[in-house]
């Protein structure tokens, strides 16, 4: 029985293709793989640890239910983060109504200099950080994401979020503005605790 | 040139690509197993191989079942058709063998005597045509149709057969092969073995042994993928067919219904002549059913709609004459009737307006919407020059069918408050029209 199990998969070609015969133990590979980067991933574009939990499991489903679809092996990394991304997005598209995000904050006067949001983030800590992204509504988060983090263009979000690139820059724009005034309230508050 | 903003941005870019770029976390320590739950299960040749053994079985254990419960059936259906049979062939009296013919014929025949109704008193009841029409078919049904030849066609599973199709079967326990509860036939212990081999197979377990030095020291590589190539083929979402209601965008709207008409007709006391037995069409005809073909604009949900429509108005009714005919009813007491000219009334309308409507729109899903709709319309007849007011409901659900167009589909009704006058009668007509009605909408998103 050991010798069936110590079945190597010496290039992820060989493990996408044994997924795609769905062979249990290259997807238990394959999970294992994947799992801590993309949890990081959910972990950033969900609200709460549940829900990134759902839409960890409900990515993973897609992913070995459609491997089959991926004709170009080697360029497994990319499609499960790209398959991760959009299913965080459509599931806030399906589970939460429409918020009101016109408050607006474009009229807002930043009291502290550029330079300084620089030194406020590289100072935290990758959780109060992510708390921090997780915080702001659904829409400036996966835009935020998106732009700031995982690098898509303004045409890029608006195609995946069905708006238009003006849209999805008015979106960043707000999004970003929300993010630093968190920020500077939270440079504020790490400064008062000192 | 890159602005100030551009900098910030690119600065807090750098900035959360570093901090995030290696970040990772543990996902649930059940999270394989409850997504392995929900994986497609993989075809394997030994699925194939139980399913065709599992169909094999059911198809001949069903043709095994039949051909027993047929040859042991058969003799009893026999006995109860010849009985069935002795009791039809009796012949039908004459008076239930005439009475169609009968109501056809008098139907045509405007004046009876005294005694010729008399005779018919059963058959007499003024109806309709169709009416009599059924009554006939029904009449027929009885007398021509013995119940025998319809049990001599069944064969297994007649009503009135006493006997049970699986009577003379052996008991299901007993039979060679079927798996008890003891499970001590061969079949099952077979499938018991198997199982028990596939199980260790789907063990997560198999982890602790694998050797995952080789891809552990791989590390992912996401820059090499072009632009393009990204969720291209990310199967769930579809963004060509997301749903669309930008309220603040204006929309362009086209519709098509099948409306059937219904009518409340009025007979002013003041007419100059007695109308009576007016026949409308019945619930559902072809005579009835119209069209409505719209199209227009939509801004924030208000709709303005040219719209263009045609339905018939039929019915029939007398005007009564001097002449008068006494016949009994059912209780055998006389009544006279005055008789009538009848008039047909086929009237065509052909509908010009103009409406303004609310659309509501609701739902959280991304390819479709509810709606509901609810509208005024004005609309002239091109035929006779008269008008029709209109107010209208509609409900249904938008389905996207690209970004830029949604299909509708749902019930539509509307009814005329307004009534017009007839062209060659005194009465005065208000139609309501009730249907279902499909439409697209093109927005730009």
């Amino acid at each position: 029985m050991k010798f069936f199990l110590s079945k190597k998969y010496d290039s992820v070609t060989s493990l996408v293709k044994a997924c795609q015969q769905q062979d249990p133990r290259a997807q238990t590979v394959f999970y294992e793989r994947y799992k801590a980067k993309m949890t990081g991933i959910c972990r950033r574009y969900a609200r709460t640890v549940a829900e990134a939990d759902d839409i960890f499991q409900d990515a993973f489903v897609k992913i070995f239910n459609n491997i089959n679809d991926l004709k170009e092996p080697e360029a497994v990394d990319g499609w499960v983060k790209v398959t991760v991304i959009r299913t965080a997005i459509n599931y806030y598209n399906r589970t939460t109504k429409q918020q009101e995000l016109q408050s607006s904050l474009d009229g807002v006067e930043w009291q502290v200099e550029s330079d300084d949001y620089i030194r406020i983030i590289d100072q935290m800590n990758v959780r109060d950080l992510l708390d921090l992204i997780n915080e702001l509504p659904d829409k400036y988060r996966t835009v935020i994401n998106l732009h700031l983090i995982d690098g898509y263009t303004h045409t890029e979000i608006g195609e995946m979020l069905s708006m238009s690139d003006a849209t999805a820059r008015s979106q960043f724009m707000r999004g970003r503005n929300l993010l630093m005034k968190k920020l500077e309230l939270k440079g504020i508050v790490h400064h008062e605790n000192f | 040139m890159k602005t100030s903003e551009d900098k910030l941005n690119e600065a807090l870019r750098d900035v959360l690509k570093r901090k995030f770029d290696d970040y990772e976390e543990q996902p649930n320590a059940n999270a394989l197993e409850r997504i392995r739950a929900r994986v497609k299960p993989a075809r394997t040749g030994r699925y194939w191989w139980f399913t065709g053994a599992l169909v094999l079985l059911s198809v001949s254990g069903i043709l095994l079942s039949r051909f027993v419960g047929e040859s042991k059936t058969a003799f009893a259906v026999s006995e109860k058709a010849d009985a069935h049979a002795a009791t039809g062939a009796v012949p039908a009296t004459p008076g239930d063998a005439k009475p169609a013919e009968e109501a056809l014929s008098a139907s045509k025949a405007p004046v009876h005597s005294a005694q010729s109704l008399s005779r018919k008193t059963i058959w007499k009841i003024p109806v309709s045509r169709s009416e009599k029409l059924v009554k006939s078919v029904f009449v027929k049904d009885l007398s021509g149709q013995p119940a025998a030849k319809v049990h001599r066609g069944q064969t297994g599973n007649t009503p009135g057969a006493t006997v049970s199709r699986y009577e003379g079967l052996p008991p299901v326990n007993a039979g060679p092969g079927m798996v008890t509860a003891q499970g001590t036939d061969p079949f099952s212990d077979h499938l018991n073995t198997a199982l028990a081999e596939e199980a260790p197979a789907q063990v997560d377990s198999a982890m602790a042994v694998m050797p995952l030095e080789e891809l552990a020291s791989m590390s992912l590589k996401e820059v090499p993928i072009p632009l393009h190539l990204r969720g291209v083929v990310t199967p769930a979402f579809k963004p060509a067919k997301v749903i669309v209601t930008n309220p603040a965008r204006v929309a362009w709207l086209f519709n098509a219904s099948a409306l059937h008409s219904y009518q409340i007709l009025t007979v002013p006391s003041s007419a100059a002549q007695d109308f009576q037995n007016f026949s409308f069409p019945t619930l559902f005809t072809a005579r009835s059913m119209g069209y409505k073909i719209s199209g227009g604009v939509e801004r924030n949900g208000i709709q303005l709609q040219l719209h263009f429509s045609g339905f018939r108005q039929t019915y029939s009714y007398e005007i009564a004459n001097n002449n008068y005919l006494v016949k009994p009813d059912d209780k055998g007491q006389y009544q006279t009737v005055r008789q009538g000219d009848r008039v047909e009334e086929n009237r065509k309308f052909s509908m010009l307006g103009i409406g303004v409507s609310r659309q509501l729109r609701w739902g959280h899903s991304p390819v479709s919407r509810f709606y509901a709709a609810f509208g005024a319309e004005y609309s002239h007849d091109l035929n006779s020059s008269q008008s029709l007011g209109w107010i209208s409901l509609g409900l249904g659900k938008q389905f996207a069918v690209t970004r830029h167009t949604a299909f509708s589909i749902g019930p539509y009704a509307e009814f005329s408050p307004v009534k017009v006058k007839g062209t060659e009668n005194p009465f005065y007509y208000q139609p309501y029209r009730v249907g279902i009605s499909a439409g697209l909408r093109f927005v730009r998103p």
